[in-house]
């Protein structure tokens, strides 16, 4: 179980500013052991927010592009060898005197004899791991949501600079595998006050009866089952800060549907899963156990 | 003519003897000169060739040649007898002034010492000394101890089963529950149940088989402060009288509530090494307030009385009390190891 620490600010006050190495340890003897606390783009300076305007080919390199971008104070002059580099998009822009994780700086050059001054980053570049990002995500450079400012700390903006707390919990404290139920332990160990999430569902007017039934048939293993329809759904990206919140937990972001469904679990503990409505059998969800010799698709 | 072939005969010999080395060569040149096919015993037959005058002569100086070789062949042998004694002599002499040798005396292995330093100090605490089988049932490896038929510890990768219910243990905990059923209902008693235990887990830091000691106290009003109390004690007995020890929250199916207990660490004194990944601290063994289920279970009433518990593995004491860094060395017999100790 990882949980960001300014994740955590939405259910309970947590210090940035104390030794986060000893809150760790506070946690540790008291039975919610960190088995690592991970300090996140902490050495991100001077990254900005860009939008590409113009894309040329390079003279004198076939796998090099030329980029104008704008990132607000100044329009720079960029070449990169990412693929996936379109105009309009708006990119993560490392300017000259930038620093990036690992101890990488960046400073004004020429590529094949045309000047640079600075470069476009990748997810990757910015310190986020393989695991959580798509194949697609891994190698080109992060293009960010149309409606990105231009001009602004890319490392604020995508969130990047947080702490990271990883656990290693006991069986016996479930109750911890979610970020509110850490937000108790919290609390209770910085004399502070937990907040559970305000919760609004708006329903619209149709009723479900007929259109979804759910039923339980061993009731020994399932006491209870709840279900919600959704309709008219739009499968597409879910917000920069849920993707964000994801990776810092671990978890991959994959869509919408998906993501909901995991941010929840991480956010209060329940653990839920997506189906689609088409592909359910008479839309008729059933809990029970399997029968002898089923065999599982 | 012939008393040339005497005069050559004679030399021969001269020569022959003073290069010969061994007894045997000896006996072989007067066999060869002297015996019954010997070169002068042929001169003696040859005689009888000689004219009437010359025979006596001839004969005459065989007999000489006879006496003279005879002579020199006895010296020749009195010398190397000789010789042979005093190299013999010389050979099996003693010198008494010499030390006695030393008998060889055998090196307690260090688990044994290990785990010996550790029952003594118990037993000074006033523990009796309780062992039982390897070869366990789950009934009390496992169902005595509140771990359900269900629960992830009892995970076949990590149990060794023989049948469906029978298991090399894989904990001392079993002595536990073995010791409460074995005392009539309620009964005090303080006990440490050292033995081996048997995982499924191969690596450079674990082995199939290690050692293992459980330790349990049962009585009216036994409280944690009596726990902590009887562990600072060992470690510090174990350790020595600088080690600091702290208990942090954890979790034992068998104990609630559960405590895993750090000493200071043994190579850098707390202030942080590559030995306890700069932590300061080095986990050392888990306890607890044995879970009232437990106490039920084995026929002991927990609203009468109460008790702790407490386990940890003997390597692992061995190996940070003497600096052993691969566990492994245990159990290689290598002499150059044992003798250490």
């Amino acid at each position: 179980m990882k949980s960001s620490l300014k994740w955590m600010q939405d259910y309970v006050d947590v210090d940035m500013t104390q030794d986060l190495q000893k809150f760790a340890d506070t946690l540790t003897i008291a039975g919610i052991p960190v088995e690592q606390v991970e300090y996140w783009g902490n050495e991100i300076k001077k990254v900005v927010t860009g939008k590409i305007l113009k894309i040329d080919k390079h003279p004198d390199a076939d796998k090099l592009v030329v980029c104008q971008i704008d990132v607000g104070s100044e329009q720079l002059q960029i070449v990169t060898g990412a693929k996936n580099v379109r105009e309009g998009q708006i990119v993560p822009v490392a300017v000259h005197g930038a620093h990036l994780p690992g101890g990488v700086k960046i400073k004004r050059s020429k590529l094949r004899g045309v000047p640079s001054n600075g470069m476009l980053c990748s997810a990757h570049e910015l310190g986020f791991d393989d695991s959580v990002l798509l194949p697609e995500e891994r190698n080109g450079i992060w293009i960010l949501p149309e409606d990105t400012p231009i001009g602004v700390d890319a490392a604020d903006y995508l969130d990047a600079r947080d702490v990271v707390y990883e656990y290693e919990l006991t069986p016996n404290r479930a109750d911890c595998f979610s970020m509110v139920g850490l937000s108790r332990e919290f609390a209770v160990l910085s004399n502070k006050q937990a907040s559970y999430p305000d919760i609004h569902v708006t329903e619209c007017d149709e009723p479900i009866d007929g259109k979804v039934t759910v039923s339980i048939e061993d009731e020994d293993l399932c006491s209870r089952y709840a279900a919600r329809l959704l309709l008219n759904v739009k499968i597409g990206k879910s917000p920069l800060w849920m993707q964000q919140r994801l990776r810092k937990s671990g978890v991959r972001p994959i869509n919408n549907v998906v993501d909901v469904t995991n941010y929840v679990m991480i956010e209060l503990g329940i653990p839920l899963h997506a189906y689609d409505y088409d592909k359910v059998a008479e839309h008729h969800l059933i809990a029970r156990r399997a029968h002898a010799d089923e065999a599982m698709a | 003519m012939m008393n040339d072939k005497i005069e050559a005969i004679k030399v021969a010999v001269s020569d022959q003897l003073a290069a010969s080395q061994a007894l045997q060569d000896v006996q072989d040149i007067r066999v060869k000169y002297l015996g019954k096919k010997g070169e002068l015993t042929a001169m003696m037959k040859e005689l009888k060739n000689l004219s009437k005058e010359e025979r006596p002569k001839v004969g005459q100086l065989v007999n000489a040649a006879r006496n003279v070789i005879e002579e020199q062949v006895k010296a020749k042998m009195e010398e190397l007898k000789e010789q042979a004694l005093e190299q013999k002599i010389q050979s099996e002499k003693i010198d008494i002034t010499l030390p006695g040798r030393k008998p060889v005396l055998g090196h307690e292995h260090p688990l044994h010492l290990t785990r010996r330093l550790m029952e003594e100090s118990f037993l000074r605490m006033g523990f009796s000394i309780v062992e039982g089988p390897d070869i366990e049932s789950d009934y009390y490896n496992f169902q005595c101890l509140n771990l359900p038929e269900d629960h992830p510890a009892r995970d076949m990768q990590d149990s060794m089963y023989i049948t469906d219910n029978i298991l090399l243990r894989t904990h001392t905990s079993g002595m536990e529950a073995r010791t409460l059923q074995a005392h009539k209902p309620n009964e005090p008693f303080k006990i440490i149940a050292p033995g081996k235990v048997y995982r499924c887990d191969y690596d450079a830091t674990h082995s199939p088989v290690f050692h293992q000691m459980e330790g349990m106290i049962v009585d009216k009003n036994i409280r944690f402060s009596d726990l902590k109390g009887i562990l600072e004690d060992f470690l510090r007995d174990i350790f020595g009288p600088q080690t600091k020890v702290r208990f942090r929250a954890s979790y034992f199916p068998f104990t609630e509530p559960s405590a895993e207990v750090d000493i200071s660490c043994v190579m850098c004194g707390g202030k942080g090494c590559r030995v306890c990944s700069h932590t300061g601290w080095l986990e050392i063994l888990g306890c607890g307030m044995t879970n009232p289920n437990v106490l039920r279970m084995n026929g002991y009433d927990p609203n009468e009385v109460s008790a702790f518990a407490f386990g940890m593995g003997v390597e692992r004491i061995a190996m940070l009390k003497y600096g052993i860094d691969d566990l492994r060395l245990f159990y290689e017999n290598d002499m150059r190891f044992l003798n250490q100790f």
